[in-house]
């Protein structure tokens, strides 16, 4: 394409950064905060603020919770419950109303089975997770296939990153924050990139892994052409799957789900279920599907077993076969659902460097092209930086109006047909469009503004946390609420870093207003810079 | 490219695409008659009109992209499919089989698009990619 490899993937790495940087910004910063999923999920829903189960006294799946969950779960074709973990100390209880066609979730008790204060939001687990996966984006897919493509884009973008990197060793620790903006933003680029990188490789090529169903439809079609749905044949030969039809008679009552659940701890070597789904409740031909546990393991195994609900006795049971189980490996290493503390801090701090990396490029790229742009009457910089604003502090700032929201809505908030939930994601959505109208009109001033927004809200989503539940950080020190306390001082933590970064911007537009900008040219070690302004 | 996609009723994205894709390029092509093309341009060089077309750097970069994003895409698709015809073949399991291919898949497509951004001629670029997806294909159709 250009005359040498690195000049063509110089070309590769500014093209392909602007295009799609603000949708990796996106994926990115709610795949950061998808870490503590869980943790903001007992934010966001303070009747599930328990303190960790006490180790002396063993949970009990028969008695109190099965009888809740059955009454809670009349008529519903089937219902399930994830049991307790150190991260969810509640049992969490789903079924599928079939009245409504709505699929509801509550919170129950693990000792006495009693539903816990219900708050209806999608909060971490249904809101921020699929946001990162899906953009909620159902239709035809196009949802999983925009994150497909950013993701198959950061794969290029960190190869073609390595190659245009000349001096690559040489700048393993520069950080030279005083000097322009520009040169700062590359410092702080090639820090986070470098630091993290095989991070950010492995997490975007295991995030298109786990979705191959979706982006490589040909595997199946071809070798499972014969059948009448390939995908669904595909589907049962490796995930496992195992349907047994209604009889639509009555049926026995269930027995005991404690000794299904012993009897799989058996048959697992030690290894635990955590997922225990009733099928068809109350007919003749009702079984049980239990499922291990991950906390243990990488590999997001798919250890499945099936009982007869009135007898106990074992249908079928499957486990993942070798090259299903490496591919459950890869999505293991992507979706972290092991208990390890460590890990999971690293895990976030690392993609909270991404995030860096893919604010710092596009910063680089606006300070490049600022001067020549205005030069030449070009609005690729008014727009690329509108956008940007938007895509970096403005989904920030959105992120925490939703919290806000959250705090605030009362629990029978209603509007138009939509329920709670609804109204908090509409929220979001509102905000992060004030922010693209703001960063419209106010142009470069927009960056430190929303930034300074962001130090605001984050505190105040603090202070209502704090009014409406009561549960300040020395509370939540004190009685073991950790998910809370850890939120909260995320929160602050996060204010300070905005804080300092909008006094940061401050002073380098005052200093920028006395001194002219340096063309890209001159700067000695940004290498291919020529070519990469040319665009 | 024909038979693969025409019991498919799918209303998938990609099946959408691929249905689009036959009946814009495909069936105008078929009336082309492609090698009876590619043999004047071998034997009497680009007809000028084409030839000015593609001096503009516009007209050379969507070429580039549509090579690269779904021409490659495409060539990977196509060898995927003869990978997860092939494999079955070796005694390994069905789903086995998808789940391989699938995998290589991400990295095959990985490297097209690193060699799609960086080869010089956009000619050898089309060449390689018409070519080689007409090469999986014809091959995967010949094991079925």
């Amino acid at each position: 394409m250009e005359p040498t490899f690195r000049k063509s993937m110089a070309w590769l790495h500014t093209w392909a950064g602007v295009v799609i940087g603000s949708l990796l910004f996106a994926i990115f910063w709610m795949g950061t905060l998808s870490v503590f999923d869980r943790e903001i999920d007992r934010w966001m829903m303070p009747g599930t603020r328990l303190a960790a189960p006490a180790a002396e006294q063993p949970f009990k799946l028969d008695g109190p919770v099965t009888e809740q969950a059955q009454r809670l779960a009349q008529g519903a074709s089937q219902w399930f419950v994830r049991l307790p973990a150190d991260r969810v100390p509640a049992v969490e209880l789903r079924w599928r109303d079939e009245a409504t066609k709505v699929t509801e979730r509550r919170h129950l008790h693990p000792q006495t089975g009693a539903v816990l204060e219900h708050t209806d939001t999608l909060a971490g687990t249904g809101f921020i997770f699929p946001f990162h996966y899906r953009l909620h984006i159902r239709w035809k897919d196009v949802g999983y296939w925009l994150v497909g493509v950013a993701g198959m884009s950061m794969l290029l973008l960190i190869v073609s990153g390595v190659v245009i990197h000349r001096k690559i060793f040489a700048d393993f620790f520069l950080f030279r924050p005083k000097k322009r903006l520009q040169r700062a933003s590359l410092d702080l680029h090639n820090l986070t990139g470098v630091l993290a990188m095989p991070f950010h490789f492995a997490m975007a090529l295991s995030g298109i892994v786990i979705l191959f169903t979706i982006y490589w439809p040909s595997a199946y079609h071809a070798t499972y052409a014969q059948a009448k749905d390939p995908r669904q044949a595909f589907s049962a030969e490796g995930f496992g799957q195992y349907r047994r039809p209604k009889a639509n008679t009555p049926g026995q009552p269930i027995a005991s789900l404690d000794a299904m659940l012993a009897k799989a701890e058996q048959q697992w070597q030690g290894g635990r279920a955590n997922f225990v789904r009733v099928w068809h409740p109350g007919d003749a031909n009702s079984y049980v599907e239990l499922r291990r546990s991950y906390a243990d393991m990488v590999t997001m195994n798919l250890d499945q077993l099936y009982f007869d609900a009135a007898t106990g006795a074992v249908l079928s049971s499957f486990e993942a076969a070798p090259a299903m189980t490496v591919e459950r490996f890869v999505s293991g290493l992507h979706f972290i659902q092991f208990e390890h503390w460590t890990l999971r801090w690293l895990y976030f701090l690392a993609g909270l460097a991404g995030c860096v990396l893919i604010a710092t490029g596009s910063l680089f790229w606006l300070e490049g092209r600022r001067a020549s742009h205005a030069k030449k009457g070009l609005a690729g910089v008014r727009v690329v930086e509108a956008l940007t604003v938007t895509s970096v502090p403005g989904i920030i700032a959105a992120t925490m109006v939703f919290f806000a929201a959250n705090r605030l809505l009362p629990a029978d908030a209603a509007l138009a047909g939509w329920d709670r939930s609804e109204i908090e994601v509409w929220v979001f959505y509102l905000a992060w469009l004030g922010t693209l109208g703001h960063a419209a009109l106010r142009g470069r001033a927009a960056w430190r503004e929303q930034v300074w927004a962001v130090a605001g809200l984050a505190l105040l989503v603090v202070v209502l946390n704090w009014a409406t539940t009561g549960h300040h950080l020395v509370h939540t020190l004190g009685h073991g609420l950790w998910a809370v306390a850890g939120m909260d001082l995320l929160l602050l933590a996060l204010a300070g870093l905005a804080i300092g970064t909008a006094r940061h911007l401050g002073r380098k537009a005052t200093h920028l207003q006395q001194t002219p900008p340096v063309p890209a040219a001159a700067q000695g070690t940004l290498g291919t810079a020529k070519s990469i302004s040319r665009a | 490219m024909r038979p693969f996609l025409q019991n498919n009723k799918e209303n998938t994205l990609p099946a959408l695409v691929g249905r689009a894709h036959v009946a814009i390029f495909f069936e105008p092509l078929q009336k082309l008659k492609p090698m009876a093309v590619a043999g004047w341009i071998a034997a009497f060089g680009m007809p000028p009109p084409l030839r000015r077309a593609a001096a503009h750097p516009w007209v050379r970069v969507v070429l580039r992209l549509t090579a690269a994003l779904p021409g490659g895409y495409t060539f990977t698709a196509a060898v995927v499919a003869l990978l997860a015809a092939v494999l079955p073949l070796l005694s390994l399991a069905r789903s086995e089989a998808v789940v391989s291919a699938a995998m290589l898949g991400f990295v095959l497509y990985l490297l097209v698009l690193l060699w799609a951004f960086s080869v010089r001629s956009l000619v050898r670029l089309w060449a390689v990619l018409a070519g080689g997806t007409a090469l999986a294909f014809g091959l995967f159709q010949l094991i079925r």
